[in-house]
């Protein structure tokens, strides 16, 4: 059966609870500002919902809409300034009580969130839609309206200066440059 | 040509023809400086999403998760037939957030045109006016400036009027002129409290946060205004003519007992 969009997004908003709770908090890192942008989201999705086009992916159109809502509405509040989520002491806490997991492996998933988390926003969000929501190159671009080369542009910059913080070596940014266009998407 | 930085990913990716991955391992042996790019993005290749999958972030609250599944019912249920127009005309988020959001008030079906209902019997099971004044203000603590001005634009004017003129006709209740007082009318809309109508003004100043004024029937003893402070918002409500009355708004006492005068004189 074929749903129309208005029914589309609302079946479908069901299934994206969970991924689109994440995006908030990739994009805001404060609980309650994720609380927030999380519940005007939805309400916006379900607002636009004859809006959708059922060719697309739900999840793009989500973080899209998700995205614009943050920056258009929420950021317009004294609230960008609110970092309180991401702290070295909770996220240290966090790792060490993983279940299974060796103090090493601990270690190096801890360090590896920390230093994504630094990276510059435009790059944090790149590597996150990319390498942890595993979108594609185009989708990323879509939710990110940005062209796709940008994409690639930025994941290639934020895994320099990954991999230099991982070699233990000073970080040297290279120029921005466009990249030329890839279909696949690549797992650093 | 001296390779950018993203075609040494697509290298080390393995995502280069045979052709170029020859020129660039002849060039890497070449140039330290490259050689030691390349070793960088080698070793980027981290677990990247094990680390964000190992709970980093907190889960979806239940209480978060229960709210949205709310929401989504009334939009489905909403879409089958006529109040998809209804939602869109009246402001769907609105309606929702007012509906949903603390878990007492119910989005009702719109009201036909031709039904005359008697506001003035529904008193039972519509709660105290307390908590009914607590429950209007905690939703209008999410309804924001930029919230009112996005329905403003996205609304069509028309249909507004035409959603004024009917809860006009249903509740006898004047929506009261407060551009006096510095707050414009932008819409009207009605919401639910208890399987009871609810009816919500919406008005906006010039250089601040939405006024909300709400009312329902009720047909308890008369009460003067009472005030309290909601999530930095002055509430105000009373009680008169059969009906209940709450006004929500940043704005001062004094500014709040203007608003209750006019609203008396002109909505009765």
């Amino acid at each position: 059966m074929t749903l129309n969009p208005p029914n589309s997004v609302a079946t479908g908003l069901e299934q994206e609870l969970e991924p689109l709770w994440r995006f908030t908090l990739y994009l805001t890192r404060d609980n309650h500002d994720a609380e927030d942008l999380f519940q005007r989201a939805c309400l916006r999705a379900l607002e636009q919902r004859d809006k959708y086009q059922p060719t697309g992916q739900l999840r793009s159109w989500l973080f899209r809409l998700t995205q614009n809502v943050w920056y258009n509405e929420l950021r317009s509040r004294t609230i960008r300034d609110r970092r309180a989520f991401v702290s070295g002491d909770l996220a240290g806490q966090e790792a060490e009580n993983v279940e299974g997991s060796q103090p090493d492996s601990s270690l190096l998933f801890n360090q590896v969130f920390n230093a994504v988390e630094a990276l510059p926003e435009a790059q944090r969000l790149v590597v996150i839609l990319v390498c942890v929501e595993g979108f594609s190159y185009r989708e990323a671009a879509e939710v990110l309206d940005i062209p796709t080369g940008t994409v690639m542009s930025r994941l290639a910059r934020a895994r320099y200066t990954l991999g230099n913080q991982f070699l233990g070596t000073e970080t040297q940014q290279p120029g921005e440059k466009s990249g030329n266009t890839r279909s696949q998407v690549t797992q650093p | 040509m001296k390779p950018t930085l993203e075609e040494l990913t697509q290298y080390v990716d393995g995502e280069v023809s045979p052709a170029r991955r020859s020129q660039l391992d002849l060039l890497r042996e070449q140039d330290s400086e490259l050689n030691r790019t390349v070793t960088a993005l080698e070793t980027s290749r981290l677990p990247i999403r094990r680390a964000y999958n190992l709970g980093q972030y907190p889960p979806l609250p239940e209480a978060l998760k229960t709210q949205a599944r709310g929401w989504i019912q009334l939009a489905s249920g909403s879409s089958h037939a006529k109040p998809l127009s209804f939602w869109t005309r009246m402001g769907f988020s609105a309606c929702l957030a007012a509906a949903v959001l603390v878990g007492y008030l119910v989005a009702q079906p719109p009201i036909p045109r031709s039904t005359t209902v008697n506001l003035a019997v529904q008193e039972a099971g519509s709660g105290s006016i307390v908590d009914w004044a607590e429950v209007i203000a905690s939703y209008q603590s999410l309804y924001v400036r930029e919230t009112v001005e996005h329905l403003e634009r996205t609304d069509n004017a028309k249909k507004t009027v035409e959603t004024t003129s009917t809860i006009l006709q249903q509740t006898r209740v004047k929506i009261p002129d407060l551009s006096h007082h510095g707050f414009h009318f932008v819409r009207a809309q009605r919401l639910g409290y208890k399987q009871k109508p609810l009816f919500q003004l919406v008005y906006l100043a010039d250089d601040g946060v939405p006024l909300a004024l709400c009312f329902m029937p009720d047909v308890a003893d008369p009460r003067t205004l009472t005030q309290f402070d909601f999530d930095k918002l002055n509430t105000g409500y009373w009680r008169e003519a059969g009906h209940r009355f709450v006004i929500v708004g940043d704005i001062d006492n004094h500014l709040m007992s203007m608003l209750y005068q006019s609203s008396r004189e002109q909505m009765l």
